[in-house]
């Protein structure tokens, strides 16, 4: 935390540092809408941009219209939902953990989700249905797990990343036992653990739509405690903040929002870990405007890599798990040396 | 690959050579050896007798062994797949992606059976315990037609074999000389709603519909790719396959249920034609999941069944 001050204390390129933040915040909007209207108009079928207007306007029963309104259109708005999520989560767990390490993984979301959504595709293909709902209650329960057991007269951060790492490993254990002894039935589960957004429409949409909007006010009204909290335990309890129930509550903001997400579109990790270390070293590491930007910058990566994982090899579809990693990981790595 | 081959060439004349195999160098053994052959992943492999102990790394080659009178003394277990009667009591050596090396050295084999891909990370253990190893691929018909083949030259029973393949076309034809002469356009995925993933002409349910005559619509954009592939969903829209078939994992009647009712509440899946008419067939996983070996004629009638059920109505 010590460089966070002297990043703020720096001007940018000779402009001042609120104007800086707003740039920023300006750039990674635009950032976002580029991203889903190309989420939007580029495909393996192509279609003008003109036509998609026509059809916007006037939806019709053609082949054409159904591509638009109802794979395209759900893809766009399922993949920047997503992204917001994934993205607020990893960033109040980075705040309230005081580690750079924390992400949706840490809590348990993603092995809980992964599990449970492992089992129903291979022990129970029938009932895929209920996946959704199931790894959501995965995910929680993952994670009220981690929570239970990293308490010993309170919460430390510390302790939950090692419990984290701990109950991930025995979850991830029980993932690879399932994979083995079907391996007949590997397809679906691999699909799952690589998380990707082929096939999700409208219903994905209104799963996610209000955890992405109830956990965006949340996460924007708590900015304040989350600045507090990076300071450590110990000058926020000096500033008369309740740090226990701080944690949990903002823990389980993260963890809904986290889980949501994970629950519809398969354990895409990678944006919660990136994305706001990405934004912070942008634009510093008051939550205030490092909340909006990672939301910003978050769907505009998961449209994005959305995008090229639908168009680079099509009609063949690659996961966008796979083009995140590719993609977000190099980037990462380059503001990260320029910064150091 | 081509290198390595030659690399191996060498080496395995050097081998032979420091052996003292006697001067004929790469041409050793052909009057000597019991079988050589050449298996599926392109290893050459020479039996010097005929093998008294024969393990299968794959429940699916067990029937076909079978049917050409072979026997064995180990089998992999599985969870999926019948295995036959008379080999019920054979030892286990293990899950078939997780074999336990102690149980299969110990049941001494001089020849293990393994299925190419699946089993590869085996064979340089087993070849350093001296077993030999004959790989087998049995995605389309005419792998299995091969691999009965290889069983009867393995086994010694050569004409058990023919017999057996004569049999399997005799079948085959029976069921595609009843179809109407048209070319339904079909598209075969892996079920989940969630992934959309076609499947082209090297996996069991798209070579069974090219059997069929039937035009997969993702074989051109699939070509020598894995037979498991990603796809657009945009692009089935527009290519509108009559048919959809769906490769199954669990039983066959709960996932049609459960797919059609998914789908009619997805507007993705509901764009396409085929879902809204209802043409969506659910393949069995016994006969289109893992290999069925001697069943193909079953899973070629299957899937003609579904789609012309009028032909098959009478008895058979």
């Amino acid at each position: 935390m010590e460089n966070k001050q002297s990043a703020e204390q720096t001007e940018h390129f000779g402009i001042g540092r609120t104007k800086w933040r707003i740039t920023i915040l300006v750039i990674f909007l635009f950032l976002a809408v580029l991203g889903s209207f190309l989420s939007l108009t580029k495909g393996s079928s192509i279609i003008s941009i003109k036509e998609i207007t026509d059809i916007l306007l006037n939806p019709g029963d053609d082949p054409r219209s159904q591509i638009i309104w109802n794979i395209r259109m759900p893809r766009t708005i399922v993949g920047a939902l997503v992204g917001i999520n994934l993205s607020l989560s990893g960033a109040i767990l980075q705040a309230i953990m005081r580690n750079p390490l924390a992400d949706p993984h840490i809590i348990g979301i993603s092995s809980g989700a992964g599990l449970a959504g492992v089992v129903i595709m291979i022990l129970f293909p029938a009932m895929e249905y209920l996946i959704t709902p199931v790894a959501f209650i995965g995910a929680m329960l993952a994670a009220v797990c981690i929570y239970i057991l990293a308490w010993k007269n309170g919460i430390k951060p510390v302790r939950i990343i090692l419990a984290g790492v701990a109950v991930s490993a025995f979850l991830g254990a029980g993932i690879s036992g399932l994979m083995i002894f079907y391996s007949d039935r590997v397809h679906g589960a691999l699909m799952w653990m690589v998380g990707g957004l082929a096939a999700r429409s409208w219903p994905h949409v209104n799963i996610i739509l209000p955890y992405a909007v109830i956990g965006l006010i949340l996460a924007l009204a708590s900015a304040a405690y989350l600045n507090i909290l990076q300071l450590g335990d110990e000058m926020a309890r000096g500033l008369g903040v309740n740090v226990e129930v701080t944690r949990i509550i903002l823990t389980a903001i993260a963890a809904l929002l986290a889980a949501s997400a994970v629950s519809v579109v398969g354990l895409l990790g990678f944006v919660g870990l990136v994305v706001p270390h990405a934004a912070r070293l942008l634009i510093g590491s008051d939550y205030r405007f490092l909340l909006p930007a990672s939301a910003l910058l978050g769907i505009a990566i998961v449209t994005l890599s959305d995008t090229f994982a639908r168009v680079i090899f099509a009609p063949i579809e690659l996961p966008v798990g796979i083009i995140m990693a590719f993609l977000g990981a190099p980037f990462f790595l380059f503001l990260l040396r320029r910064e150091i | 690959m081509f290198l390595k081959k030659i690399a191996c060439g060498l080496l395995c004349a050097a081998m032979l050579v420091a052996a003292g195999c006697g001067g004929v160098g790469t041409q050793t053994g052909g009057d000597k050896a019991y079988l050589q052959l050449t298996d599926a992943a392109g290893r050459q492999v020479s039996l010097a007798k005929k093998p008294e102990r024969v393990v299968s790394l794959s429940p699916s080659y067990l029937s076909m062994i079978e049917a050409v009178g072979g026997t064995v003394v180990g089998r992999a277990s599985s969870k999926v797949g019948k295995i036959p009667e008379s080999m019920k009591s054979v030892p286990e050596v293990g899950m078939v992606y997780n074999i336990n090396m102690e149980a299969l050295v110990g049941l001494k084999p001089d020849l293990v059976l393994a299925s190419k891909n699946q089993h590869d990370k085996f064979i340089p253990m087993l070849q350093s315990n001296k077993i030999n190893v004959v790989e087998f691929d049995t995605q389309t018909f005419e792998d299995v037609k091969g691999t009965i083949k290889t069983l009867g030259d393995i086994y010694g029973t050569q004409d058990k074999a023919q017999k057996e393949n004569e049999l399997l076309d005799k079948q085959v034809a029976a069921v595609t000389s009843k179809l109407p002469k048209e070319k339904k356009r079909i598209v075969i995925m892996h079920a989940t709603a969630s992934a959309v993933t076609v499947e082209g002409s090297h996996s069991i349910a798209g070579c069974v519909s090219d059997i069929l005559g039937f035009e997969n619509v993702a074989a051109a954009a699939l070509k020598g790719k894995s037979n498991k592939t990603p796809y657009s969903m945009e692009t089935l829209v527009e290519q509108n396959p009559e048919i959809i078939f769906i490769t199954s994992m669990g039983k066959p009647e709960e996932i049609e249920n459960r797919l059609r009712t998914d789908f009619k509440n997805n507007p993705a899946w509901n764009s396409l034609p085929a879902v809204k008419a209802g043409r969506v067939y659910v393949l069995p996983e016994k006969l289109f999941l893992i290999n069925p070996g001697l069943r193909y004629p079953e899973a070629v009638k299957f899937m003609a069944q579904q789609v012309y059920p009028e032909v098959f109505t009478n008895g058979k």
